[in-house]
């Protein structure tokens, strides 16, 4: 049977280092932002939504690592004017940079704010470190998140996986926004979020994903 | 430099010449800075360790003793089997600072341990932290309240009798006998202390940890005896203790249930638990009796060397210094008397951060890592004319900058060592450029259990895994190069700090050849591991009583009760953690402005890491905001984003006694705001205390609109352990006119 890579994170376990976000970058050598003039976009592959709620005492501060899910149909592949995002056998969705024209439709028509347009002028996402994969190692997040820590990566259709009978076992959910049906990134949920089910309704948690948006390049060309 | 030293040297005071060093996980071998400012004559200060945790070493070896205080400083605990665990202030998850130095096991991986075994943490902070948010349950307690808030833990504990009464008896002096009166402990004529023995009925000498037969609380109990033909009431430690206590009921706080609650699961987990005050330590003047009061509550509670609670790691590797001794080279302490200095070295006694400590009586613990302010002082006095500093950056990161800056401007030569650009940099008069640890060798010793209850010992070197990059080399080199200008070169010719250096250690520490720097680097780290035993005594309590103290007689005799000491009847050295107020805001538009020690950029190195400025920019730009209460901010008219005026108002000589240098006092700088719903409302936040204005193009420089905490703290100092009040600022916000 053919592999089927998933993530899972651990909501309850994850320290909020911010290691995984530095992993990432220095894996793929996408060098720290400036921000400068040229572009004053963010762009990384992963990112944290934070959120707070409740009032004085009573606070929670909500806390989110969010890539690329890797969807099951995913969206950004309908709207990308140029074929430019695949998604390959395991299921991990790709952008070829040969074919993107930086239009940035993609990263507007993702609900999860997954894809950035990077100083080459093109979109780029999380791509659960493909070229690691090959070779036999976990993606650089989830080595790098610190022992006993939140990530977990493995073959869904591996039933000996740890990802599979956390799956199984209804304890690793994925967060499924605008119409989703299915992802390849699954959270266990924690208290600090309000309501993980009802997350993709929750109008803190999605104005907190939306953020960025903000610092996203206006689309360009034909959509 | 040499210049400079030999012209001291000449004048009869070679210490006019200081080396400050800020980290001893940085930075090239603090070892061989000790020696050579022994053989050199000059000034040598950890200047940056009291700011870190210098107060918090001397209340550990006040209330544990020395054998003893590494375990509770470090928070080494069998996180594993912990059941419930409060922690004040302290971002542990994170920042892997408890359970031990540098390189160790990951905080988290034991933290996380503990969670999926079903332990539950619960965070003492005025401000949601990412461990805040992290934990099981948040209590965000008023700036300065600590001390009352363990004080009133302690209250349940004692009224609903959770407290361990056979370890109270057998480890603590919790049985000893003090006058009611005066509260002086009692001795009798061969000077020991008193206890009162239920099974013979008469007082008797305390005997030593270990054993408790005959000994008794003394709960709600008054004793009398009679010394020297006098007749004296008594009570036990324990008893005065408990009526003190009393006062403290939860019903102080806001959030009274939960007090009692964390009280109640305490009490019902020991020994299951820990109850910290944290890692880093001198937030307020308060805070050594702070710490004593949690310490007290860990006595009652009885959770040392039992399942899941704190652990005394038995075994150790017998690391000291790797100084070359005569015929070597020549003597070097002839004529010279040396005292101990931090991290089993030894330092003039005339060192400006030992000297008062080894005072008759002393002024301050010799646990202290430094005394900062005495070394300004003697700037201004021109006592100090000239300072190496390496890897800390005293121009930003010492309490009142002001006052710190004016006296830097007094001196004569300044040279600044690191291996990037930072704010000190642009004061030196000649910047070295380090070599860093990547670039050179360095022997490091840590211990630990792991979640397996063994004990280990690891013994590692970091290595150069390149050679020093262009002119740089590691600041030994260059201090030789001085050493030999300066006459001292038959103490440094042989010198070889990358492997010769590091056997001497392992040498003395009776290893050696079997471990060598060489095949640590070549084969690795160097373990050993040893079962967990339970043995509290494996090394003798070496307080005044041999015991651990409620009740602290070393306080009692050396400063609350000494008519020669500086603190003779000041409550900051009682021998009971009797309540210390601090000053408070005076007007509805002060607070408290309070701030995390945010590892990340505690040192230089890591502001230059790219990767961790772009977070920092790019998640809201926490260098900048300071942040406040959603609910103040409102009430105030102060909306999220705006930017407004801080001004420092306190605290002023006249309001506490501590505050040693006001000058800070008026200062004013500009702040955007940031509301939260996780802050305390009397108190102001910011990320990180220095703040940055490092002129380099780096994207340090994004950050240069931030506050910078030191600018509005006054100098303070905390009598004895000289906690240098690090979140002790009181600010007034307006808004900006026109």
């Amino acid at each position: 049977m053919k592999k089927e890579y998933v993530m899972i994170i651990d909501l309850n376990k994850c320290v909020r280092c911010r290691t995984g976000y530095i992993a990432c970058k220095v894996e793929h050598n996408i060098v720290a932002h400036p921000r400068n003039s040229k572009h004053p976009y963010e762009y990384y592959p992963l990112r944290y939504v934070e959120w707070e709620h409740g009032k004085f005492p009573n606070v929670e501060r909500a806390f989110i690592p969010i890539h690329c899910m890797h969807c099951e149909d995913p969206i950004c592949i309908k709207h990308c004017p140029t074929d430019a995002i695949y998604q390959d056998e395991y299921g991990i969705v790709h952008v070829d940079k040969n074919r993107c024209n930086g239009c940035s439709a993609c990263a507007y028509a993702c609900p999860y704010g997954a894809i950035y347009i990077g100083p080459d002028g093109k979109a780029g996402l999380c791509d659960f470190c493909i070229d690691r994969l090959k070779k036999g190692e976990e993606p650089a997040c989830v080595e790098n998140c610190p022992p006993g820590g939140a990530r977990t990566f493995g073959d869904l259709n591996d039933p000996e996986s740890k990802v599979s009978k956390l799956v199984a076992s209804g304890k690793a959910k994925p967060l499924l926004l605008q119409g989703v049906k299915k992802t390849r990134v699954y959270y266990i949920p924690s208290k600090h979020e309000p309501n993980f089910a009802t997350l993709p309704n929750d109008p803190l948690f999605l104005e907190a994903l939306k953020e960025r948006n903000k610092d996203l390049p206006p689309i360009k060309g034909i959509i | 430099m040499a210049t400079k030293l030999k012209q001291y040297k000449k004048e009869g005071h070679p210490e006019a010449f200081e080396i400050w060093w800020g980290c001893p996980f940085q930075q090239d071998s603090m070892d061989f800075l000790y020696y050579w400012s022994v053989i050199a004559g000059s000034g040598i200060s950890y200047l940056h360790g009291q700011v870190c945790n210098g107060d918090n070493m001397v209340e550990k070896n006040v209330t544990f003793g020395k054998n003893h205080s590494q375990t509770m400083l470090s928070i080494l605990a069998d996180w594993p089997r912990t059941k419930y665990t409060v922690i004040a202030g302290q971002n542990f998850p994170g920042t892997g600072q408890i359970h031990g130095g540098p390189c160790n096991i990951p905080t988290n991986s034991l933290v996380n341990d503990a969670r999926e075994n079903g332990c539950k943490f619960v965070i003492i902070d005025p401000k949601l932290t990412d461990t805040g948010a992290w934990c099981d349950e948040w209590i965000p307690i008023e700036p300065g309240k600590d001390q009352i808030f363990a004080l009133s833990v302690a209250n349940v504990l004692i009224s609903e009798k959770l407290y361990d009464e056979e370890f109270l008896l057998r480890y603590t002096n919790a049985a000893q006998l003090i006058c009611t009166d005066t509260r002086e402990c009692l001795l009798n004529d061969k000077g020991n202390y008193l206890v009162w023995n239920n099974l013979k009925q008469e007082i008797q000498s305390l005997p030593k940890a270990g054993k408790m037969d005959g000994l008794s609380l003394g709960y709600n109990k008054t004793y009398y005896t009679y010394l020297k033909d006098k007749k004296i009431e008594c009570k036990t430690a324990f008893q005065i203790f408990a009526e003190m206590v009393k006062e403290y009921s939860p019903s102080k706080f806001s959030f009274k249930d939960q007090v009692i609650k964390i009280a109640i699961n305490l009490g019902k987990n020991k020994p299951s638990v820990v109850f910290s005050s944290g890692f880093t330590s001198g937030r307020y003047p308060n805070w050594f009796q702070t710490m004593r009061a949690f310490s007290i509550v860990n006595l009652l509670l009885g959770n040392f060397d039992k399942p899941g609670g704190y652990y005394f790691i038995k075994n150790e590797f017998n690391v000291s210094n790797g100084w070359p001794v005569p015929p070597e080279v020549p003597d070097y302490s002839k004529d010279k008397k040396l005292v101990p200095a931090p991290y089993n070295n030894m330092t003039l006694e005339y060192n400006i951060d030992q000297k008062p400590c080894y005072l008759k009586p002393r002024k301050y613990h010799p646990a202290v890592a430094s005394l900062p302010w005495l070394h300004f002082q003697a700037m201004e006095e021109g006592k100090v004319k000239a300072i190496l500093s390496t890897t800390e950056n005293s121009v930003l990161t010492q309490q009142n900058t002001k006052w710190v800056r004016e006296c830097l401007n007094k001196l004569d030569l300044i040279i600044v060592g690191d291996q990037f650009l930072k704010e000190f940099s642009d004061w030196a008069d000649y910047i070295i450029p380090e070599a860093s640890f990547l670039e050179r060798n360095h022997l490091y010793y840590n211990k630990y259990i792991s979640s397996d209850s063994m004990e280990n010992l690891l013994l590692y070197m970091r290595s150069a895994a390149i050679p020093p990059e262009g002119n740089s080399k590691p600041l030994s080199w260059f201090l030789i190069q001085v050493a030999k200008k300066i006459g001292l070169e038959d103490y440094v010719e042989n010198i070889d700090l990358q492997y010769k250096w590091w056997d001497k250690i392992l040498e003395k520490a009776k290893l050696f050849p079997k471990v060598s720097a060489k095949k640590l680097i070549e084969e690795g780290p160097y373990f050993e591991r040893y079962p967990v035993s339970h043995n509290l005594l494996f090394k003798p309590i070496e307080t005044r009583s041999g015991r651990f103290e409620i009740y602290s007689n070393e306080l009692a005799e050396e400063c609350y009760f000494n008519p020669k000491s500086e603190w003779h009847q000041n409550n900051h050295v009682n021998p009971f953690p009797v309540e210390i107020e601090i000053a408070q805001p005076e007007n509805e538009n002060e607070f408290f402005l309070i701030c995390g020690k945010a590892s990340w950029h505690q040192k230089s190195a890591t502001q230059h890491s790219n990767y961790l400025m772009e977070y920092a920019l790019e998640a809201g730009c926490p260098y900048m905001p300071v942040y406040i209460n959603s609910t103040r901010a409102k009430e105030l008219g102060f909306s999220d984003g705006e930017e407004v005026i801080l001004e420092c108002v306190g605290p002023r000589k006249d309001q506490d006694q501590c505050v040693i240098n006001d000058d800070s006092i008026g200062y004013k700088d500009k702040a955007i705001i940031k509301t939260t719903e996780g802050l305390h409302p009397k108190a102001l936040w910011i990320y990180w205390a220095s703040g940055h204005e490092e002129k380099s193009n780096t994207m340090a420089s994004k950050t240069k609109k931030g506050v910078k905490m030191n600018w509005f703290l006054p100098t303070s100092a905390t009598p004895y352990s000289a906690g240098v009040g690090k979140n002790y600022s009181i600010v007034k916000i307006n808004k900006i006119k026109g």
